[in-house]
């Protein structure tokens, strides 16, 4: 992984592909790499469509190595939704591929020329760029098809669906997964959007001539990683619970918690969320024909907590939708009917669409009176609307916010513009800190990594003491920061948080892999470095303090059961950033 | 981690005078989206969480704290079971380690736990706390995820009470294979065909009924595993 391919959509003649070394750039990788190619080579005040923003896709360090659950791809840019710095990121087999052939980056840069639709080829021979305009207008799944006698099925296809092209606030690119589906997806930002601007429908990534990566001290990785497996193996979540439900198992805990946002976050239980548990989502999917429960979405994840989810006739749905679009299109939508969300699900992967925005703008929609809560044909003639770009399909496909202010509602539940997350920060105040702080616009796996208590990130905090929920979620975002620019899952976290031996051999594992004697500080330190660029970024683009806020309306609106509201306070808020 | 101790005694033999419906069945695991739904347990008298799961039903030592990662008592999320009381009319809900930023920091006495105080337990007033309960009463209890797996067997030893309609329907929406592993089954006594379409629960009254599992067949299995 030492060369950057840029891709100069704006070249005379038609898009031009150049490789370079990796230069400035190197030691970067996954989020690491595209915050730091935005933030050195993106105007902060351009407009997220124009010709200044780029688009970067990066594996993450140790993708394309013998690493366990290592198949990260980020995808960077500034973001349409939010206006912020973005970094979203997907497994499936594309980082793989990309870091097999030795790319640390693809760069999509300059000016559109014209309406032609193009297609980027790499494999071991080089990148070739071709005419597609046979594929405009394709939805993902349509395009696959389209793409699979051309060049197999043992490709990696990254791509954008029909709401990319028409460059919606909401889209995003997809990522196929070992099975040659498009089911894998940099959701959150409006991603696609900016592919979509570019000119760029689909990345084909053949990397069947190229050998996994090799470690520089192969012995001891081979050792760490056996350690690093085992420890995944022997914990209780990503050894156990991850592979018999998936991430899905949160419902019924949240639930409990009164935690689950429901019916556009105005309720805190949902009384139908048993019909809708990983628990009920794992038997379907064990009992029906074709059905698979445990699943990775890339080759050599040890977790394996994605799925295939079938009908009851054994006919392919989607793959097992995840616990925030379980939510999203469920409990929050007043729907209770798995296969149902599966329908959306792959819906939302048909046409390119992040699950989370899509549910909690088709929440607004219902609670603005468009649909019923509940109706779940109606939700999915929604998302046929989004797709198919319909005057409504338009406004819903630029996001939550944009359709509560089209519908004159006060009730968007976002922060910078993004969609809150299947977690009620009533509730879980510590989890609202991270929504409204993060760099990335409401985001759960901002804070994901539960690292900080090990990684020491900013001194030790004792958990008895009562408040410092800014200063936990500041730890967790940088320790997201680190992990996000590995390649690794962030799902690898449950078990380094509780084996301080499999942190260390995770550590160890990528100290083999390059060489190196790095330590937990200077884990630390990158985490920081990435956070301190994007903050600076979205300063220069005009955020400040006062964003960093959830609506108001949690301050104001008990959630039942609990009837608790958002009352961290401002200063505290303000405070996440001080290191 | 499974839970292997052998199946003590059912702490209550007589369910508050309801209906008995017993089972013999191979699989008790089978159960488990029953139990995620919700059920009954008699209680004899207030008493904590831990003298509950060890005392009566018997789910005690390593199980108690490596498996039982996520608990919450009416909502609230629980760091101490020797703190947290069993009362008339409570919810209680036992899992397993959850994934994701939430799970962790519902994680019971865990780092994260700071994240969220406002629904903790430890942070809500305890009601009542000085109510004396000589009459036994009654819980709501849900088992979620693998610890419905784990423990379904020890509780539907003792018994569980659930409405004969919730039972009705979930005995529909079984499987085949379900019925594979089903070897009797009685109502008060009187034997009940066991092929599922031969299902009748016209007998059952339209209230709650105790669902129990004879486990013989089980506690052969356990001694056969120690």
């Amino acid at each position: 992984m030492d060369k950057i391919l840029r891709i100069n959509v704006g070249a005379p003649g038609g898009p031009k592909a150049t490789e370079e070394p990796i230069g400035d750039y190197a030691g970067m990788g996954g989020r690491g790499m595209t915050t730091s190619v935005v933030y050195k080579e993106v105007p902060p005040d351009c407009h997220p469509l124009g010709p200044e923003n780029k688009l970067v896709i990066a594996p993450g360090l140790m993708s394309g190595s013998a690493a366990s659950s290592s198949g990260r791809m980020s995808v960077g840019c500034k973001s349409p939704l939010s206006g912020t710095i973005k970094e979203s990121n997907a497994g499936g087999t594309g980082a793989q591929a990309l870091a097999r052939l030795g790319y640390a980056a693809v760069i999509l840069e300059g000016e559109r020329q014209g309406d032609d639709l193009y297609k980027v080829v790499i494999n071991d021979q080089g990148v070739t760029l071709e005419k597609a305009n046979d594929l405009k207008m394709l939805a993902n799944y349509d395009l696959i098809e389209k793409l699979k006698p051309v060049h197999g099925e043992k490709v990696s296809v990254i791509s954008i669906g029909t709401a990319g092209e028409m460059r919606m606030s909401n889209s995003s690119i997809a990522v196929t997964d070992p099975e040659f589906r498009p089911t894998r997806h940099c959701g959150r930002g409006g991603v696609g959007a900016v592919m979509g601007s570019k000119g760029i429908k689909c990345i084909v990534v053949d990397a069947s001539g190229a050998k996994t990566r090799k470690p520089v001290r192969p012995d001891e990785f081979k050792e760490s990683n056996k350690k690093f497996v085992e420890g995944l193996k022997g914990h209780a979540v990503t050894g156990q619970g991850l592979p018999a439900y998936g991430t899905n198992v949160l419902t019924n805990i949240l639930n409990e918690a009164g935690g689950y946002p429901t019916y556009n976050f105005r309720e805190g239980r949902y009384k139908h969320a048993q019909n809708l548990s990983g628990e009920l989502q794992a038997e379907n999917m064990k009992n029906r024909e074709g059905g698979q429960p445990t699943h990775g979405c890339h080759r050599g994840c040890i977790i394996q907590c994605s799925g295939i989810y079938t009908d009851k006739d054994g006919n392919y749905m989607s793959k097992q939708p995840e616990y925030e679009t379980v939510w999203s299109h469920g409990g929050n939508c007043g729907i209770d009917d798995l296969d149902a969300i599966a329908r959306l699900d792959y819906l939302d992967d048909h046409y390119g669409l992040d699950t989370i925005e899509m549910g909690v703008t088709i929440g607004v929609a219902m609670e603005a009176g468009v649909i019923e809560f509940g109706d779940a044909e109606g939700a999915i003639n929604l998302v046929h609307e989004v797709g198919k770009g319909t005057p409504l399909g338009r406004i819903l496909g630029a996001g939550a916010a944009t359709t509560a202010r089209c519908f004159g509602m006060e009730h968007a539940p976002v922060v910078k513009g993004q969609a809150l997350p299947a977690y009620d920060p009533r509730s879980v105040k510590g989890i609202g800190v991270t929504y409204a702080t993060s760099t990335q616009g409401a985001d759960h796996t901002a804070g994901y990594a539960v690292t900080a208590n090990i990684l020491k990130v900013g001194g030790d905090v004792d958990p008895l003491q009562t408040g410092g929920q800014a200063e936990l979620s500041r730890n967790l975002q940088i320790a997201t920061a680190a992990l996000d620019s590995t390649g690794f899952c962030l799902f690898v976290a449950f078990a380094i948080l509780d084996q301080g031996e499999t942190f260390e051999a995770m550590v160890q594992t990528i100290n083999h892999m390059y060489g190196l004697d790095m330590t937990g500080d200077d884990v630390v330190a990158l985490g920081q470095k990435i956070l301190k660029m994007e903050k600076e970024f979205n300063e220069k683009a005009g955020f400040g303090p006062a964003h960093d806020r959830l609506p108001r309306y949690f301050s104001r609106e008990p959630l039942a059961p609990h009837n608790v509201v958002f009352d961290v306070p401002d200063k505290e808020l303000d405070s996440v950033y001080n290191f | 981690m499974t839970y292997t101790a052998k199946y003590p005694e059912p702490y209550y033999r007589d369910m508050l005078g309801l209906p008995v419906l017993m089972l013999e069945h191979e699989a008790p695991e089978q159960f488990s989206l029953l139990l995620q739904q919700g059920f009954f347990m008699p209680v004899p008298r207030i008493c904590s969480l831990r003298e509950f799961l060890c005392e009566l039903v018997g789910v005690c030592g390593v199980y108690t704290e490596k498996s039982l990662q996520t608990i919450f008592l009416d909502g609230s999320a629980v760091d101490d079971i020797d703190q947290a009381m069993i009362r008339p009319g409570c919810r209680l809900a036992l899992s397993a380690a959850m994934p994701g930023l939430v799970g962790a920091t519902m994680r019971r006495d865990g780092f994260l736990k700071r994240m969220r105080e406002g629904i903790s337990l430890s942070s809500r007033r305890e009601e009542g706390s000085d109510i004396q309960q000589d009459a036994s009463f009654r819980i709501q209890v849900r088992l979620y995820n693998a610890v419905g797996r784990d423990l379904a067997g020890l509780f539907l030893h003792h018994g569980i009470m659930v409405s004969s309609p919730d039972l009705a329907e979930f005995f529909k929406s079984r499987p085949d294979s379900f019925f594979r592993h089903l070897r009797s089954i009685r109502f008060q006594g009187t034997s009940l065909p066991v092929q599922q379409s031969g299902l009748d629960f016209s007998c059952l009254p339209q209230g709650d009924v105790v669902l129990r599992l004879a486990m013989e067949l089980e506690n052969r299995k356990q001694q056969s595993q120690l």
